[in-house]
């Protein structure tokens, strides 16, 4: 046995022991999970010496169909730290979080599942585990996502399974071609056939990223974001967001560098749906009011940034090592602030049970030690010079110049700008978020709920905001090992790494200004009211073209329509032919052998026609049976008729009817006949 | 002790008669329970043992007393048939363990010694189809195996099990007389009864009797068909298995429809062989057959309002997976035919037995009654939702396994646009799976009125279920050695 194993298996364990533990003891429980995902945590650390130079690989044949194949270099490697973190941390934070809430030993079980797959999703190299892990982690996240089981919980939950259902579909669909064209399943060995491929390669990578891109929230992709994420126990949403979504870009950079190969055409197209993704989430980020949303929203635009870097390291190929480390970066810091954001949201709602930043304005004023850890948050995320965020926007803006400099396009130098004006988002609606709850002045919360605050869900903000600062003071600590893995993998080594220069700390403040502008001269103006009361943020976006109602809705309707005429057409026409079918059957059963036999014996003796007689004696006694049967058929198809559709009720009629004793024989005379006309007629 | 372990398949067809007519002499169910359970328990090791002697030392001929092989009965062991042979006695020891804390709820006590005398008897007639080498052999065990089933379909006396055996026995009937036939027309070209013997024949005289060899084919086509649930001819399957009681629904549909298919594969390529088969067009339609099973099965099990009768058509959209294995014509395909065929076995078997339990402890029928009935039952529920997964082709699950390698199947076989079908045939299932379990475990408003562990058995009663639940997960785990086991043994 490996520690890879080792890894992959605990939490999956720890969910089962831990349910069994929690049917007896909740105290033991919590303090069971705290203690294994610490165990876990320690277990990814001890990994780190080995893959420090090298990748290293485990098979386990002959399970899981196709047998399990782990592989881990650092960009898993990273992806691994990242999530042991985040699940310790949530872990320690939910003990404290879900006091109020029900179900708590099934949230344990699935959280703890859900950890086993997301471990699994970044150890696997085989690509059909890969899928196994993604798709069950969708499905265990599915319990978390629904977790208050109220309407809206469930509405969010449907969207959510839905569009993970469908684009694992998908997904499976571009793997079997995969497979198809390269005949193997292993990541690495697909790699070196996918790109020598025609054109048939896009297709594949593109079905294939289409269910990573549905985890990552890609426009026009990302319609179950805001409500999964709203919709889940704060600790869900923190994950949701810190790592779930992570999975998603983690697929889309394994399908652009490991299978691909650098593909320029779709690394454009994932540059650009990052910058669609970047406004989009960053504007209607602007527009909302629950505190949730808006930090939803901005994993949505965040996610954008990202996708840029990912899409530079395409476009940039061999020179691309500088982008991919910032982007692995970005992943990596994006988990730290958006896990830390959520947290204290968190402590908030714990408090109120409520999120809209109308309600709550002004809670966090005096609250030093949340405040503290907000700020640091948002910092973070603002990418101010300091804060982790810098060294990782820093570095990407780096690669745009790069990749302007290399080609001298025009198109780079605009999304520069873009880059620029998407900072400035940034900062605006974090500015709103945080002066709302923590500048403004509200008497109702003066200095109130201090004590509900309690260390054990403060602890966890607190080790991720020193993370946050550590990054950000001693950025070359974690570039060191990302840099030495893009050298590894092939790339060009990378010369000057220089995060703290004059122009990148100019940069940041004109993003900070930008912001600064934003916030007063359109969210201030524009999105708030004032009335003798104090004043209320709106949300003018609620009226907007959505496209889950608006686009997916209509579309699958009218597909629906479409598909039941065209299938009640077919089924009515089968039925039809059914029962010209059956009332043939049955006028040739039903021809009278007894008065045919008549006929012919008129010239016979009388002990013959009076045996006759009788028989036509019993023939009447059937036809006296008969409307019995007919009202028993009659009794037995009342029952089908609670059928609510028209259409439901033909079939179920047509199908009884055809499957009656009688007919079934003609049925059975019908198939035979028809498998002696398909062998001879198809066979010569 | 090699000779001893070579005499494990016909002593376990001969005890198994020799018990199920010692049965109805005992007084006392609870004789009656203890002997069949110790009974059974033994045929399973023995059969367990026989198993690990195969896959050590490979399959052999087994002369039936002492007749050498034209003239006397001649049983073929090898991988598949040990392993299909250990797979029905640890389902039936199964379902009759879990029989023994249910079966009286659903028939009449003086039946219970009248269902075990049955039930052995169908089990050691099934055994017998898949052990036979001699095809006139195969066709009286069919004949039995009809029989039997029959009779614990009848066991629970209402009006509807008599008239879903009445269908059930017509229409068999139909199938064995065809079957008869095909047998005739076969010893008419080669005059030998034996498989091997008459492979040899045919290929010697195929010259000038290729119509005849045709409509041979096809008569056992459609007659096994029949028997194993074929789709236009799976009529007489929703009635019987959804009026049964639960034992023997998951008996029926776990083990009754799946030795014909045995035997259809056994003589497809044992008698006919790959060179006369690969001239004819026979098994694309069974594979034409198949893909319209897969997708109108899941289409009537979506219209079902009952329970039992919806898993009774997913049985049937199940069985088009086996034909659609048996129809690509493949080493692989028939590979996974054989593997599907353990892979239903175990989870409909579960599914069965935990929707029996549904139904005795609540006393419903139809779907919609059991909304919220993961707050009574949550283990049994659990087995359902493990078993519905691997229905629908989860990973992991052996459900997964078959589909996925069925995929890969198709493509060797250069029949791209087959995947269509078996993506769309997973997502129907997960159409009409999914609802029950989300709504049996979550909705606040399904849930009013329940409470929460109120209904459910005890867990040494649901120790079978559960056991039958992880052996399903572990054929899928391990589906690498079950994949590999068969593969040494196929008839390709």
């Amino acid at each position: 046995m490996n520690t890879l194993v080792y890894i992959l298996i605990l939490p999956l364990l720890g969910a089962f022991i831990g349910y069994y533990i929690g049917r007896k003891n909740e105290m033991k429980r919590d303090l069971f999970n705290v203690v294994f995902t610490a165990v876990e945590l320690l277990l990814v650390i001890t990994l780190f010496p080995a893959i420090k130079d090298q990748a290293i690989e485990y098979m386990v044949p002959n399970i899981m169909g196709t047998g399990l194949h782990l592989k881990v270099d650092m960009l898993r490697y990273a992806m691994l730290f990242i999530s042991a973190l985040a699940w310790f941390l949530t872990t320690m934070y939910s003990t404290q979080y879900l006091i109020k809430k029900k179900n708590r030993n099934r949230y344990y079980f699935f959280f703890m599942l859900t950890y086993a797959m997301t471990m699994g999703v970044f150890m696997s190299e085989n690509i059909i585990n890969l899928f196994t892990f993604f798709e069950g982690m969708s499905l265990t996240s599915y319990a978390l996502v629904i977790h208050d089981e109220d309407k809206y919980s469930h509405e969010a939950g449907k969207s959510y399974l839905a569009m993970a259902i469908a684009g694992g579909l998908v997904m499976l669909f571009g793997i079997f071609l995969a497979f198809d064209y390269t005949g193997t399943l292993d990541i690495g060995d697909m790699g070196k056939i996918m790109p020598t491929l025609g054109d048939i390669r896009y297709v594949i990578a593109l079905l294939v990223m289409f269910g990573f891109m549905i985890k990552a929230s890609v426009f026009p992709l990302h319609t179950w974001l805001p409500k999964a994420y709203t919709a889940a126990p704060t600790p869900s949403s923190a994950l949701l967001s810190g790592i779930l979504l992570k999975t998603g870009l983690f697929g889309i950079i394994i399908v652009l560098v490991e299978l691909m190969n650098f593909d320029i055409a779709i690394a454009l197209l994932l540059y650009c749906l990052g910058i669609i993704n970047i406004f989009l989430g960053g504007i209607l980020a602007i527009m909302q009011r629950n505190v949730k949303r808006i930090i939803a929203y901005s994993s949505m635009s965040q996610t954008g940034f990202m996708l840029m870097g990912i899409g530079l390291v395409g476009i940039l190929g061999k020179e691309g090592g500088l982008a991919l480390s910032a982007t692995i970066l970005y992943m990596i810091n994006h988990a730290f602030f958006k896990i830390l954001l959520f947290m204290g949201t968190g402590i908030i709602y714990m408090i109120l049970g409520e999120l809209s930043i109308n309600k709550i304005s002004g809670f966090g004023r005096k609250k030093y030690k949340l405040g503290i850890f907000f700020l640091i948050g948002v910092l973070g995320l603002c990418a101010f010079p300091g804060f982790n965020g810098f060294v990782s926007k820093t570095l990407l803006h780096e690669a745009i110049l790069e990749a302007h400099h290399s080609t001298h396009h025009i198109f780079f130098t605009v999304t520069e700008y873009l880059f620029i004006l998407g900072g400035g988002l940034t900062v605006a609606y974090m500015l709103k978020l945080f002066v709302a709850i923590f500048v403004e002045n509200n008497p109702e919360f003066y200095g109130q709920y201090n004590e509900q605050v309690h260390k054990r869900a403060l602890v966890p903000m607190g080790i991720l905001a020193a993370l946050i600062l550590c990054i950000g003071l001693f950025p070359n600590a974690i570039l060191e090992p990302l840099i030495n893995y893009a050298e590894y993998i092939g790339f060009e080594p990378i010369l000057h790494v220089k995060v703290y220069s004059s122009e990148s700390i100019l940069y940041s403040m004109i993003s900070l200004l930008i912001g600064i502008l934003i916030y007063q001269l359109i969210i201030r103006r524009k999105l708030y009211v004032k009335h003798e009361t104090g004043g209320a943020y709106f949300n003018p976006s609620l009226g907007w073209f959505n496209i889950e109602t608006d686009l997916f809705d209509p579309i699958l309707k009218i597909l629906y329509k479409l598909f039941s005429i065209v299938f009640s057409l077919i089924d009515n026409w089968l039925l039809f032919t059914a029962k010209l079918l059956a009332d043939g059957f049955k006028r040739i059963s039903d021809v009278d052998i007894v008065t045919s036999i008549n006929r012919e014996v008129k010239w016979v003796p009388k002990e013959a026609s009076l045996m006759i007689k009788g028989i036509n004696a019993k023939a009447e006694d059937l036809k006296n049976i008969d409307p019995k049967m007919k009202m028993e058929e009659a009794l037995e198809l009342e029952m089908f008729k609670e059928q609510s559709s028209k259409l439901k009720e033909l079939i179920v009629r047509g199908h009884f009817k055809m499957t009656s004793i009688s007919n079934s024989i003609f049925l059975f005379g019908i198939v035979v006949v028809f498998c002696f006309l398909f062998v001879y007629v198809i066979g010569n | 002790m090699q000779n001893l372990i070579k005499l494990i398949p016909l002593a376990s067809i001969m005890i198994l008669m020799l018990f199920a007519f010692v049965i109805p002499l005992l007084k006392k169910k609870k004789h009656v329970y203890k002997l069949t359970l110790v009974i059974m328990s033994l045929v399973t090791v023995i059969n367990l043992i026989h198993v690990v002697y195969i896959a050590l030392n490979g399959g052999y001929l087994f002369d039936v007393g002492h007749f050498p092989a034209p003239f006397g009965i001649v049983l073929r062991i090898g991988e598949v048939e040990s392993g299909i042979g250990l797979l029905f006695c640890f389902i039936n020891l199964m379902v009759l363990w879990y029989s023994y804390f249910s079966l009286e709820k659903e028939i009449k006590s003086n039946r219970i010694g009248f269902f075990h005398t049955l039930d052995f008897l169908l089990l050691a007639s099934l055994l017998g189809i898949v052990f036979t080498y001699d095809i006139f052999n195969g066709f009286v065990f069919l004949e039995v195996s009809t029989l039997a089933a029959c009779g614990i379909i009848v066991v629970k006396d209402k009006k509807a099990n008599i008239k879903a055996a009445i269908k059930y026995l017509i229409l068999s009937s139909l199938g064995s007389g065809l079957v008869l036939m095909g047998i005739a027309f076969v010893y008419s070209i080669s005059g030998h009864l034996s498989m091997s013997y008459i492979h040899e024949a045919l290929i010697q005289n195929a010259e000038g009797k290729h119509n005849l060899i045709l409509i041979s084919m096809i008569l056992f086509t459609v007659g096994l068909g029949i028997k194993g649930a074929m789709f236009p001819l799976h009529i007489w399957l929703p009635d019987a298995h959804s009026s049964a009681p639960s034992p023997s629904s998951a008996i029926l549909s776990a083990l009754v429809i799946k030795a014909p298919i045995i035997f259809l594969i056994k003589v497809y390529y044992l008698v006919y062989g790959t060179t006369i088969l690969s001239g004819t067009v026979v098994l694309d339609l069974v594979l034409f057959l198949g893909v319209l099973g897969m997708i109108f099965g899941s289409l009537f099990a979506r219209s079902q309002k009952e329970l039992k009768r919806m898993i009774a058509y997913s049985s049937v959209a199940q069985m088009g997976y086996i034909f659609f294995g048996i129809g690509l014509g493949n080493k692989l395909g028939l590979i996974m035919a054989i593997y599907h065929i353990i892979a239903h076995a175990v989870t409909k078997a579960c599914l069965f037995l935990s929707a029996g339990s549904f139904i005795e402890q609540t006393g419903y029928k139809t779907i919609d009654e059991f909304k919220g009935i993961g707050k009574e039952m949550p283990v049994t529920l659990g087995i359902f939702t493990i078993s519905s997964l691997s229905m629908i082709g989860i990973p992991i699950f052996p459900g997964f396994i078959s589909k996925w390698n069925l995929a890969m199947a198709s493509i060797e076989s250069g029949k791209i646009l087959l995947l269509f079908v078996l993506i769309a045939s997973s997502l129907l299932n997960a159409v009409y799976y999914f609802p029950i379990i989300i709504n049996g475990y979550f909705g606040e408003d399904n849930l009013v009125g329940k409470v929460f562990n109120s209904k459910i058995r005890p867990v040494r009663t649901l120790l079978p279920l559960i056991i039958l639940s992880v052996v399903m997960v572990l054929a899928g785990l391990f589906s690498g050695f079950i994949i590999e086991f068969i593969g040494r043994g196929i008839y390709i």
